[in-house]
Protein backbone atom coordinates (compact mmCIF):
# COMPACT_ATOMS: atom_id res chain seq x y z
CA UNK A 1 0.00 0.00 0.00
CA UNK A 2 1.43 3.12 -0.98
CA UNK A 3 0.93 6.61 1.21
CA UNK A 4 -1.57 7.48 -0.69
CA UNK A 5 -3.60 5.21 0.15
CA UNK A 6 -3.40 5.59 3.56
CA UNK A 7 -4.72 9.24 3.89
CA UNK A 8 -8.35 9.61 5.57
CA UNK A 9 -7.86 12.76 2.71
CA UNK A 10 -6.47 12.79 -0.26
CA UNK A 11 -7.32 15.25 -2.78
CA UNK A 12 -5.53 15.08 -6.40
CA UNK A 13 -7.27 17.76 -8.13
CA UNK A 14 -8.45 15.71 -10.88
CA UNK A 15 -12.28 15.17 -10.68
CA UNK A 16 -14.50 18.40 -10.07
CA UNK A 17 -18.44 19.52 -11.16
CA UNK A 18 -20.06 22.55 -11.06
CA UNK A 19 -19.15 23.56 -7.43
CA UNK A 20 -17.21 20.66 -6.32
CA UNK A 21 -14.28 19.16 -6.42
CA UNK A 22 -13.78 15.57 -5.71
CA UNK A 23 -11.19 14.24 -3.51
CA UNK A 24 -9.79 10.59 -4.26
CA UNK A 25 -10.28 9.36 -0.45
CA UNK A 26 -12.48 9.01 1.37
CA UNK A 27 -14.95 7.86 -1.49
CA UNK A 28 -18.20 8.82 0.55
CA UNK A 29 -17.88 12.67 -0.74
CA UNK A 30 -17.20 13.66 3.01
CA UNK A 31 -13.88 14.84 1.61
CA UNK A 32 -14.94 16.87 -1.38
CA UNK A 33 -14.62 20.56 -1.48
CA UNK A 34 -17.42 22.87 -1.70
CA UNK A 35 -15.63 25.67 -4.89
CA UNK A 36 -17.40 28.96 -6.01
CA UNK A 37 -16.11 31.39 -8.47
CA UNK A 38 -18.92 33.44 -10.21
CA UNK A 39 -18.84 34.46 -13.86
CA UNK A 40 -15.93 33.16 -16.38
CA UNK A 41 -11.99 32.61 -15.70
CA UNK A 42 -9.63 30.38 -18.23
CA UNK A 43 -7.10 27.71 -17.60
CA UNK A 44 -4.89 25.48 -19.74
CA UNK A 45 -6.75 22.39 -20.81
CA UNK A 46 -5.47 18.64 -20.93
CA UNK A 47 -4.52 19.63 -24.90
CA UNK A 48 -2.64 23.16 -23.70
CA UNK A 49 -4.73 25.67 -24.96
CA UNK A 50 -6.33 28.16 -23.21
CA UNK A 51 -9.86 27.65 -22.63
CA UNK A 52 -13.09 29.45 -20.36
CA UNK A 53 -14.96 27.93 -18.09
CA UNK A 54 -17.81 29.10 -16.34
CA UNK A 55 -19.68 30.13 -13.36
CA UNK A 56 -18.49 27.84 -10.68
CA UNK A 57 -16.73 25.66 -12.84
CA UNK A 58 -13.25 24.34 -10.82
CA UNK A 59 -9.97 25.31 -13.07
CA UNK A 60 -7.64 22.57 -13.25
CA UNK A 61 -5.43 23.69 -14.88
CA UNK A 62 -2.48 21.52 -17.58
CA UNK A 63 0.30 24.80 -17.56
CA UNK A 64 3.30 23.61 -19.56
CA UNK A 65 2.01 19.84 -19.71
CA UNK A 66 2.45 19.09 -16.25
CA UNK A 67 0.34 17.20 -13.95
CA UNK A 68 -3.36 19.00 -13.34
CA UNK A 69 -3.33 21.08 -10.53
CA UNK A 70 -6.06 23.22 -9.20
CA UNK A 71 -5.98 26.73 -9.70
CA UNK A 72 -6.74 29.23 -6.91
CA UNK A 73 -6.76 33.23 -7.73
CA UNK A 74 -8.03 36.30 -6.67
CA UNK A 75 -9.62 38.90 -8.58
CA UNK A 76 -7.84 40.22 -10.92
CA UNK A 77 -9.02 43.33 -13.88
CA UNK A 78 -7.51 43.33 -17.54
CA UNK A 79 -6.99 46.86 -18.33
CA UNK A 80 -5.95 46.17 -21.57
CA UNK A 81 -8.54 46.62 -24.38
CA UNK A 82 -8.74 44.78 -27.05
CA UNK A 83 -6.57 42.12 -25.98
CA UNK A 84 -6.77 40.23 -29.17
CA UNK A 85 -7.36 43.04 -31.57
CA UNK A 86 -4.26 44.80 -30.71
CA UNK A 87 -6.04 47.69 -32.40
CA UNK A 88 -9.31 50.22 -31.49
CA UNK A 89 -9.61 52.56 -28.57
CA UNK A 90 -6.18 53.65 -26.43
CA UNK A 91 -3.94 52.08 -29.14
CA UNK A 92 -1.86 53.58 -31.66
CA UNK A 93 0.34 51.88 -34.93
CA UNK A 94 3.47 53.86 -34.35
CA UNK A 95 5.12 52.37 -38.13
CA UNK A 96 3.65 48.93 -37.69
CA UNK A 97 1.20 47.20 -39.59
CA UNK A 98 -1.05 44.52 -38.34
CA UNK A 99 -2.79 41.49 -40.06
CA UNK A 100 -5.53 40.70 -38.28
CA UNK A 101 -6.75 36.76 -37.71
CA UNK A 102 -3.86 35.44 -39.02
CA UNK A 103 -2.79 32.58 -37.57
CA UNK A 104 -3.64 29.86 -34.70
CA UNK A 105 -3.50 31.15 -31.17
CA UNK A 106 -2.85 29.84 -27.98
CA UNK A 107 -6.78 28.96 -27.68
CA UNK A 108 -6.77 26.85 -30.28
CA UNK A 109 -8.43 29.33 -32.37
CA UNK A 110 -7.66 31.67 -35.54
CA UNK A 111 -7.43 34.86 -33.80
CA UNK A 112 -3.60 35.54 -33.55
CA UNK A 113 -2.40 38.42 -35.29
CA UNK A 114 0.52 39.34 -37.09
CA UNK A 115 2.79 42.56 -36.07
CA UNK A 116 5.11 43.70 -38.71
CA UNK A 117 7.57 47.23 -38.28
CA UNK A 118 7.22 49.25 -41.63
CA UNK A 119 10.55 50.72 -40.74
CA UNK A 120 13.84 50.70 -39.87
CA UNK A 121 13.14 53.81 -37.60
CA UNK A 122 11.78 53.22 -34.27
CA UNK A 123 8.36 50.52 -35.33
CA UNK A 124 6.10 50.02 -32.49
CA UNK A 125 2.43 49.82 -31.35
CA UNK A 126 1.14 51.08 -27.83
CA UNK A 127 -1.49 50.24 -26.26
CA UNK A 128 -2.59 53.31 -23.52
CA UNK A 129 -3.89 52.92 -19.66
CA UNK A 130 -5.37 55.94 -18.17
CA UNK A 131 -4.23 55.61 -14.17
CA UNK A 132 -4.07 57.49 -11.16
CA UNK A 133 -1.86 59.71 -10.16
CA UNK A 134 0.06 57.68 -7.50
CA UNK A 135 2.86 54.66 -8.21
CA UNK A 136 0.81 51.51 -8.90
CA UNK A 137 2.68 47.80 -9.14
CA UNK A 138 1.21 46.32 -12.42
CA UNK A 139 2.09 42.80 -13.73
CA UNK A 140 1.72 43.40 -18.00
CA UNK A 141 2.11 39.79 -19.93
CA UNK A 142 1.48 39.07 -23.77
CA UNK A 143 1.44 36.16 -25.80
CA UNK A 144 3.88 35.91 -28.66
CA UNK A 145 5.16 33.91 -31.58
CA UNK A 146 8.11 33.95 -33.61
CA UNK A 147 7.61 35.10 -37.68
CA UNK A 148 10.66 36.43 -39.46
CA UNK A 149 13.38 37.11 -36.92
CA UNK A 150 14.61 36.27 -33.54
CA UNK A 151 13.61 39.33 -31.29
CA UNK A 152 10.68 40.94 -29.84
CA UNK A 153 10.74 44.21 -27.49
CA UNK A 154 8.38 45.70 -24.80
CA UNK A 155 8.24 48.68 -22.79
CA UNK A 156 6.00 50.01 -20.15
CA UNK A 157 6.54 53.90 -19.86
CA UNK A 158 5.24 56.86 -17.58
CA UNK A 159 6.47 60.26 -17.92
CA UNK A 160 9.58 59.80 -20.00
CA UNK A 161 12.07 58.68 -18.81
CA UNK A 162 10.83 56.48 -16.53
CA UNK A 163 10.04 52.97 -17.78
CA UNK A 164 11.12 49.54 -18.07
CA UNK A 165 12.26 48.11 -21.47
CA UNK A 166 12.75 44.04 -21.74
CA UNK A 167 13.81 41.96 -24.86
CA UNK A 168 13.27 38.68 -25.84
CA UNK A 169 14.98 36.19 -27.62
CA UNK A 170 13.08 33.79 -30.10
CA UNK A 171 15.98 31.11 -30.41
CA UNK A 172 17.02 30.99 -26.51
CA UNK A 173 13.07 31.67 -25.32
CA UNK A 174 14.63 34.14 -22.70
CA UNK A 175 14.00 37.30 -21.58
CA UNK A 176 17.50 38.47 -21.98
CA UNK A 177 17.31 42.24 -21.02
CA UNK A 178 15.09 43.78 -18.29
CA UNK A 179 16.00 47.16 -17.38
CA UNK A 180 14.62 49.89 -15.33
CA UNK A 181 14.85 53.59 -15.77
CA UNK A 182 14.03 56.46 -13.94
CA UNK A 183 11.17 56.51 -11.54
CA UNK A 184 9.76 52.71 -12.45
CA UNK A 185 11.16 49.89 -10.41
CA UNK A 186 11.30 46.40 -12.14
CA UNK A 187 9.92 43.49 -9.79
CA UNK A 188 9.87 40.51 -11.65
CA UNK A 189 10.17 38.77 -15.26
CA UNK A 190 9.62 35.64 -16.61
CA UNK A 191 8.33 33.77 -20.01
CA UNK A 192 5.82 30.66 -20.02
CA UNK A 193 5.67 28.10 -23.00
CA UNK A 194 2.89 27.42 -24.95
CA UNK A 195 2.22 24.83 -27.06
CA UNK A 196 2.64 25.49 -31.10
CA UNK A 197 5.67 27.55 -30.23
CA UNK A 198 3.89 30.43 -27.90
CA UNK A 199 5.29 32.32 -25.22
CA UNK A 200 4.14 34.44 -22.82
CA UNK A 201 5.99 36.72 -21.90
CA UNK A 202 5.33 39.00 -18.38
CA UNK A 203 7.12 41.51 -16.28
CA UNK A 204 5.56 43.35 -12.81
CA UNK A 205 7.36 46.59 -12.29
CA UNK A 206 6.13 49.57 -10.60
CA UNK A 207 5.10 52.66 -12.33
CA UNK A 208 5.48 56.36 -11.58
CA UNK A 209 3.26 58.53 -10.30
CA UNK A 210 2.04 59.99 -14.35
CA UNK A 211 -1.23 59.44 -15.26
CA UNK A 212 -0.77 57.62 -18.29
CA UNK A 213 0.58 54.36 -18.77
CA UNK A 214 1.84 53.23 -22.13
CA UNK A 215 2.55 49.47 -23.04
CA UNK A 216 4.49 49.29 -26.55
CA UNK A 217 6.03 46.20 -28.44
CA UNK A 218 7.95 45.59 -31.49
CA UNK A 219 9.04 42.97 -33.37
CA UNK A 220 12.49 43.45 -34.15
CA UNK A 221 15.28 41.41 -36.83
CA UNK A 222 18.12 42.63 -34.03
CA UNK A 223 18.83 43.30 -30.26
CA UNK A 224 17.47 46.76 -28.95
CA UNK A 225 14.61 48.88 -27.18
CA UNK A 226 11.11 48.92 -28.95
CA UNK A 227 12.58 52.65 -30.13
CA UNK A 228 16.13 51.82 -31.75
CA UNK A 229 16.62 51.86 -35.28
CA UNK A 230 16.57 48.35 -37.08
CA UNK A 231 18.17 46.65 -39.55
CA UNK A 232 14.90 45.47 -40.98
CA UNK A 233 11.80 47.25 -42.13
CA UNK A 234 9.29 44.33 -42.46
CA UNK A 235 10.67 42.28 -39.43
CA UNK A 236 7.12 40.32 -38.13
CA UNK A 237 5.97 38.54 -35.10
CA UNK A 238 2.53 37.38 -34.22
CA UNK A 239 0.65 38.65 -31.40
CA UNK A 240 -2.46 37.85 -29.02
CA UNK A 241 -3.63 38.11 -24.98
CA UNK A 242 -1.96 41.02 -23.86
CA UNK A 243 -2.79 41.72 -20.34
CA UNK A 244 -1.72 44.60 -17.95
CA UNK A 245 -3.47 43.69 -14.69
CA UNK A 246 -2.54 45.40 -11.27
CA UNK A 247 -0.50 42.98 -9.07
CA UNK A 248 2.50 41.81 -8.30
CA UNK A 249 2.72 38.24 -10.09
CA UNK A 250 1.16 37.12 -12.95
CA UNK A 251 -2.70 35.40 -13.55
CA UNK A 252 -4.64 33.77 -15.90
CA UNK A 253 -5.69 35.04 -19.16
CA UNK A 254 -8.80 37.91 -19.40
CA UNK A 255 -10.25 38.19 -22.65
CA UNK A 256 -11.03 42.06 -23.89
CA UNK A 257 -12.47 43.68 -26.06
CA UNK A 258 -13.48 47.57 -26.20
CA UNK A 259 -13.72 47.65 -22.17
CA UNK A 260 -12.20 46.42 -19.19
CA UNK A 261 -12.74 42.67 -17.84
CA UNK A 262 -12.57 41.81 -13.98
CA UNK A 263 -12.46 37.81 -12.95
CA UNK A 264 -13.83 36.94 -9.76
CA UNK A 265 -11.63 35.14 -7.28
CA UNK A 266 -11.51 31.40 -6.50
CA UNK A 267 -12.53 29.92 -3.13
CA UNK A 268 -12.48 26.53 -2.52
CA UNK A 269 -13.54 25.34 1.23
CA UNK A 270 -15.21 22.55 3.51
CA UNK A 271 -13.34 19.81 2.87
CA UNK A 272 -13.73 17.17 5.32
CA UNK A 273 -16.12 16.12 8.53
CA UNK A 274 -16.18 15.60 12.52
CA UNK A 275 -16.02 11.72 11.65
CA UNK A 276 -13.55 12.24 8.98
CA UNK A 277 -11.28 14.47 10.90
CA UNK A 278 -12.42 12.42 14.25
CA UNK A 279 -8.19 11.98 14.98
CA UNK A 280 -5.68 12.07 18.15
CA UNK A 281 -2.85 12.13 16.09
CA UNK A 282 -2.09 12.67 12.43
CA UNK A 283 -0.19 14.37 9.35
CA UNK A 284 -1.70 17.69 7.18
CA UNK A 285 0.45 17.87 3.93
CA UNK A 286 -0.41 20.03 1.14
CA UNK A 287 1.56 20.02 -2.36
CA UNK A 288 1.03 24.09 -3.47
CA UNK A 289 3.10 26.38 -5.61
CA UNK A 290 1.88 29.82 -3.41
CA UNK A 291 1.69 32.73 -5.82
CA UNK A 292 3.50 35.92 -4.43
CA UNK A 293 1.85 37.10 -1.17
CA UNK A 294 -0.06 40.02 -1.74
CA UNK A 295 -1.79 39.29 1.68
CA UNK A 296 -1.58 36.34 4.85
CA UNK A 297 -3.36 34.11 2.63
CA UNK A 298 -3.79 30.59 4.04
CA UNK A 299 -4.50 26.91 3.87
CA UNK A 300 -6.36 26.06 7.22
CA UNK A 301 -7.16 22.39 8.99
CA UNK A 302 -9.78 23.47 11.67
CA UNK A 303 -12.87 23.38 13.69
CA UNK A 304 -13.82 26.45 11.67
CA UNK A 305 -12.76 28.68 15.16
CA UNK A 306 -9.95 30.12 16.15
CA UNK A 307 -9.78 27.70 18.70
CA UNK A 308 -7.98 24.57 17.42
CA UNK A 309 -6.57 24.86 13.82
CA UNK A 310 -3.24 24.10 12.01
CA UNK A 311 -2.46 26.32 9.09
CA UNK A 312 0.01 27.41 6.90
CA UNK A 313 0.36 31.17 6.06
CA UNK A 314 1.63 33.63 3.86
CA UNK A 315 4.35 35.99 5.34
CA UNK A 316 6.75 38.74 4.34
CA UNK A 317 8.20 38.49 0.95
CA UNK A 318 9.47 35.26 1.08
CA UNK A 319 8.42 33.94 4.35
CA UNK A 320 5.94 30.77 5.11
CA UNK A 321 4.39 30.45 8.20
CA UNK A 322 3.25 26.89 10.06
CA UNK A 323 1.28 27.10 12.94
CA UNK A 324 -0.69 24.69 15.43
CA UNK A 325 -3.19 26.10 17.79
CA UNK A 326 -4.66 24.04 20.52
CA UNK A 327 -7.70 25.93 22.55
CA UNK A 328 -6.40 28.99 21.91
CA UNK A 329 -3.48 28.45 22.37
CA UNK A 330 -0.13 28.44 19.67
CA UNK A 331 1.91 24.99 20.35
CA UNK A 332 3.97 25.07 17.29
CA UNK A 333 4.68 27.69 15.34
CA UNK A 334 7.62 27.75 12.63
CA UNK A 335 8.72 31.00 9.82
CA UNK A 336 10.35 29.19 6.80
CA UNK A 337 12.00 31.00 3.59
CA UNK A 338 10.87 29.83 0.12
CA UNK A 339 10.79 31.25 -3.17
CA UNK A 340 6.81 32.05 -3.95
CA UNK A 341 5.80 30.83 -7.52
CA UNK A 342 7.72 27.27 -7.31
CA UNK A 343 6.40 24.31 -5.63
CA UNK A 344 6.34 23.43 -2.12
CA UNK A 345 5.55 20.47 -0.07
CA UNK A 346 4.83 21.16 3.41
CA UNK A 347 4.03 18.15 5.77
CA UNK A 348 2.67 18.81 9.83
CA UNK A 349 2.97 15.57 11.55
CA UNK A 350 0.85 16.07 15.39
CA UNK A 351 0.64 14.15 18.36
CA UNK A 352 0.16 15.05 22.27
CA UNK A 353 3.90 16.84 23.11
CA UNK A 354 5.40 15.93 19.43
CA UNK A 355 4.59 18.54 16.68
CA UNK A 356 7.08 18.30 13.27
CA UNK A 357 7.52 20.57 10.15
CA UNK A 358 8.59 19.20 7.09
CA UNK A 359 9.64 21.70 4.16
CA UNK A 360 10.74 20.17 0.96
CA UNK A 361 12.45 17.21 2.23
CA UNK A 362 13.88 18.05 5.30
CA UNK A 363 12.64 18.65 8.92
CA UNK A 364 12.59 21.64 9.66
CA UNK A 365 10.63 22.19 13.21
CA UNK A 366 9.99 20.07 16.12
CA UNK A 367 8.20 21.45 19.04
CA UNK A 368 7.50 19.08 21.93
CA UNK A 369 5.31 20.44 24.42
CA UNK A 370 1.43 20.84 23.82
CA UNK A 371 -1.59 19.30 23.11
CA UNK A 372 -3.36 18.69 19.96
CA UNK A 373 -5.60 20.32 18.32
CA UNK A 374 -9.93 18.68 18.57
CA UNK A 375 -12.67 19.22 16.50
CA UNK A 376 -11.27 19.47 13.44
CA UNK A 377 -13.74 18.86 10.52
CA UNK A 378 -13.24 21.59 8.21
CA UNK A 379 -10.31 22.06 5.54
CA UNK A 380 -10.36 25.04 3.21
CA UNK A 381 -7.89 27.30 1.21
CA UNK A 382 -8.45 30.17 2.92
CA UNK A 383 -8.50 31.67 7.06
CA UNK A 384 -11.66 31.07 9.33
CA UNK A 385 -14.05 32.92 8.48
CA UNK A 386 -14.82 34.91 5.13
CA UNK A 387 -10.77 36.24 4.48
CA UNK A 388 -7.63 35.14 3.25
CA UNK A 389 -8.55 33.11 0.62
CA UNK A 390 -4.62 30.81 -0.71
CA UNK A 391 -3.51 31.93 -4.14
CA UNK A 392 -1.67 29.48 -5.57
CA UNK A 393 -2.10 25.94 -7.19
CA UNK A 394 -2.55 22.92 -5.47
CA UNK A 395 -1.09 20.05 -6.42
CA UNK A 396 -2.18 17.27 -3.88
CA UNK A 397 -3.26 17.74 0.00
CA UNK A 398 -4.13 14.72 2.42
CA UNK A 399 -4.84 14.34 5.76
CA UNK A 400 -3.87 11.18 7.66
CA UNK A 401 -4.74 9.83 11.02
CA UNK A 402 -1.13 8.66 12.16
CA UNK A 403 2.04 10.19 12.52
CA UNK A 404 4.51 9.45 9.44
CA UNK A 405 7.74 8.67 10.34
CA UNK A 406 10.27 10.81 9.67
CA UNK A 407 11.06 8.48 6.65
CA UNK A 408 7.53 8.51 5.18
CA UNK A 409 7.40 12.42 5.66
CA UNK A 410 11.05 13.19 4.05
CA UNK A 411 10.34 10.89 1.22
CA UNK A 412 6.39 12.86 1.27
CA UNK A 413 7.67 16.37 1.07
CA UNK A 414 10.97 15.85 -1.20
CA UNK A 415 10.87 17.95 -4.73
CA UNK B 1 -28.21 35.09 -6.41
CA UNK B 2 -25.40 38.21 -7.32
CA UNK B 3 -26.68 41.20 -9.05
CA UNK B 4 -24.06 43.61 -10.54
CA UNK B 5 -24.63 47.37 -10.00
CA UNK B 6 -22.33 50.67 -11.10
CA UNK B 7 -22.13 53.46 -8.77
CA UNK B 8 -20.41 57.25 -9.17
CA UNK B 9 -18.63 59.13 -6.42
CA UNK B 10 -17.21 62.84 -6.25
CA UNK B 11 -14.39 61.12 -5.29
CA UNK B 12 -12.38 57.83 -4.02
CA UNK B 13 -12.74 58.56 -0.26
CA UNK B 14 -16.69 58.11 -0.46
CA UNK B 15 -16.46 54.97 -1.78
CA UNK B 16 -13.39 54.45 0.58
CA UNK B 17 -15.42 54.29 3.39
CA UNK B 18 -18.69 52.43 2.36
CA UNK B 19 -16.15 49.56 1.39
CA UNK B 20 -15.09 49.84 4.72
CA UNK B 21 -18.59 49.55 6.29
CA UNK B 22 -19.28 46.44 4.31
CA UNK B 23 -16.81 44.55 7.18
CA UNK B 24 -12.93 44.78 7.29
CA UNK B 25 -10.81 43.31 9.97
CA UNK B 26 -6.44 43.47 10.61
CA UNK B 27 -4.22 40.06 10.66
CA UNK B 28 -1.74 39.91 12.65
CA UNK B 29 0.74 42.00 10.59
CA UNK B 30 -1.78 45.03 11.45
CA UNK B 31 -2.77 45.07 7.51
CA UNK B 32 -6.93 45.34 6.79
CA UNK B 33 -8.40 42.90 4.92
CA UNK B 34 -12.29 42.24 3.53
CA UNK B 35 -14.63 40.03 5.07
CA UNK B 36 -17.48 40.64 3.07
CA UNK B 37 -17.91 38.51 -0.27
CA UNK B 38 -18.56 41.29 -2.54
CA UNK B 39 -16.40 42.39 -5.78
CA UNK B 40 -15.39 45.75 -6.18
CA UNK B 41 -13.72 46.82 -8.95
CA UNK B 42 -13.04 50.79 -9.08
CA UNK B 43 -12.94 51.91 -12.54
CA UNK B 44 -11.57 55.89 -10.90
CA UNK B 45 -11.93 58.53 -13.11
CA UNK B 46 -11.83 56.96 -16.94
CA UNK B 47 -11.18 58.67 -20.12
CA UNK B 48 -14.45 60.01 -22.45
CA UNK B 49 -11.99 61.41 -25.35
CA UNK B 50 -8.35 59.80 -25.42
CA UNK B 51 -5.62 62.08 -25.20
CA UNK B 52 -3.19 62.07 -28.53
CA UNK B 53 0.31 61.55 -29.12
CA UNK B 54 3.50 62.45 -31.46
CA UNK B 55 5.22 59.61 -32.95
CA UNK B 56 7.84 59.68 -29.87
CA UNK B 57 4.62 59.33 -27.61
CA UNK B 58 4.61 62.65 -26.43
CA UNK B 59 1.30 63.85 -25.25
CA UNK B 60 0.24 66.41 -27.76
CA UNK B 61 -3.74 67.00 -26.42
CA UNK B 62 -4.41 65.46 -23.20
CA UNK B 63 -7.58 63.12 -21.88
CA UNK B 64 -10.52 64.45 -21.06
CA UNK B 65 -11.59 62.45 -18.04
CA UNK B 66 -15.27 61.53 -16.62
CA UNK B 67 -15.44 63.70 -13.49
CA UNK B 68 -16.68 60.98 -11.42
CA UNK B 69 -14.78 58.14 -9.56
CA UNK B 70 -16.63 54.92 -11.30
CA UNK B 71 -17.18 51.88 -9.11
CA UNK B 72 -18.90 48.21 -10.66
CA UNK B 73 -19.77 45.77 -7.67
CA UNK B 74 -20.84 42.63 -7.96
CA UNK B 75 -22.96 41.98 -4.55
CA UNK B 76 -22.74 38.12 -4.13
CA UNK B 77 -26.78 39.03 -2.43
CA UNK B 78 -28.94 40.48 -4.48
CA UNK B 79 -30.66 40.99 -1.18
CA UNK B 80 -27.76 42.19 0.84
CA UNK B 81 -28.78 45.41 2.47
CA UNK B 82 -25.75 47.48 1.98
CA UNK B 83 -27.24 47.81 -1.64
CA UNK B 84 -29.53 50.66 -0.15
CA UNK B 85 -27.20 52.36 1.55
CA UNK B 86 -25.22 52.85 -1.76
CA UNK B 87 -28.37 53.65 -3.85
CA UNK B 88 -27.60 57.27 -3.19
CA UNK B 89 -24.23 56.64 -5.27
CA UNK B 90 -26.18 54.30 -8.46
CA UNK B 91 -26.25 55.06 -12.04
CA UNK B 92 -28.20 53.12 -14.45
CA UNK B 93 -27.05 52.72 -17.66
CA UNK B 94 -27.90 51.17 -20.89
CA UNK B 95 -25.00 48.66 -21.85
CA UNK B 96 -21.79 47.28 -20.14
CA UNK B 97 -20.30 50.91 -19.79
CA UNK B 98 -16.43 50.80 -19.43
CA UNK B 99 -16.16 47.78 -17.28
CA UNK B 100 -17.54 44.01 -17.29
CA UNK B 101 -17.58 41.14 -14.85
CA UNK B 102 -16.49 37.95 -17.04
CA UNK B 103 -19.34 35.96 -17.60
CA UNK B 104 -21.57 37.98 -15.27
CA UNK B 105 -23.98 40.63 -17.22
CA UNK B 106 -24.69 44.15 -15.73
CA UNK B 107 -28.38 44.11 -17.93
CA UNK B 108 -30.03 40.92 -17.68
CA UNK B 109 -31.32 39.03 -21.07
Amino acid sequence: MSLADESKLLLIPSGYNSGKVYSVFPTDGDGDFIYTRSGDASRINPGGYIETVGTNIPRIDHTAGNCPSLLLEPQRTNLALYSEQFLGTNWTSGNTSLTSNNTIAPDNQLTADKLARTSTSGSYRTHFIYKAANAITYTTSMFIKQGSDNYFAMRSQGSYPSRVDIRFRFDTGLIYYAQATSNFTLIDYNVENYPNGWYRLYYTYTTDTHTLLSITMSPRATNGNIDSSDTSSNSFAYVWGIQTEVGNYLTSYIKTEGITVTRFKDECINGGSSSLFNITEGTFFVDTTPFTREANDRITLSNNNYSNRIFISKSGSTQLQFFIVSNYSTVAIYTANINYNERNKIAFTFKENEFKFYLNGSLVHIDTNGSVPTGLYDLSFKDIGSSSYWSGKIHDTRVYDRVLTEAEAIQLTTL
Amino acid sequence: MGIVKKYEFENESIVDSLIKKLGVDTDEDGNEYSTHQNAIVKIGFFATKEAKFDDELNEIEPPVLYDKFCVDVFWNDENDSAIAEWSTYEITIQDEGVHKFAGVKYISD
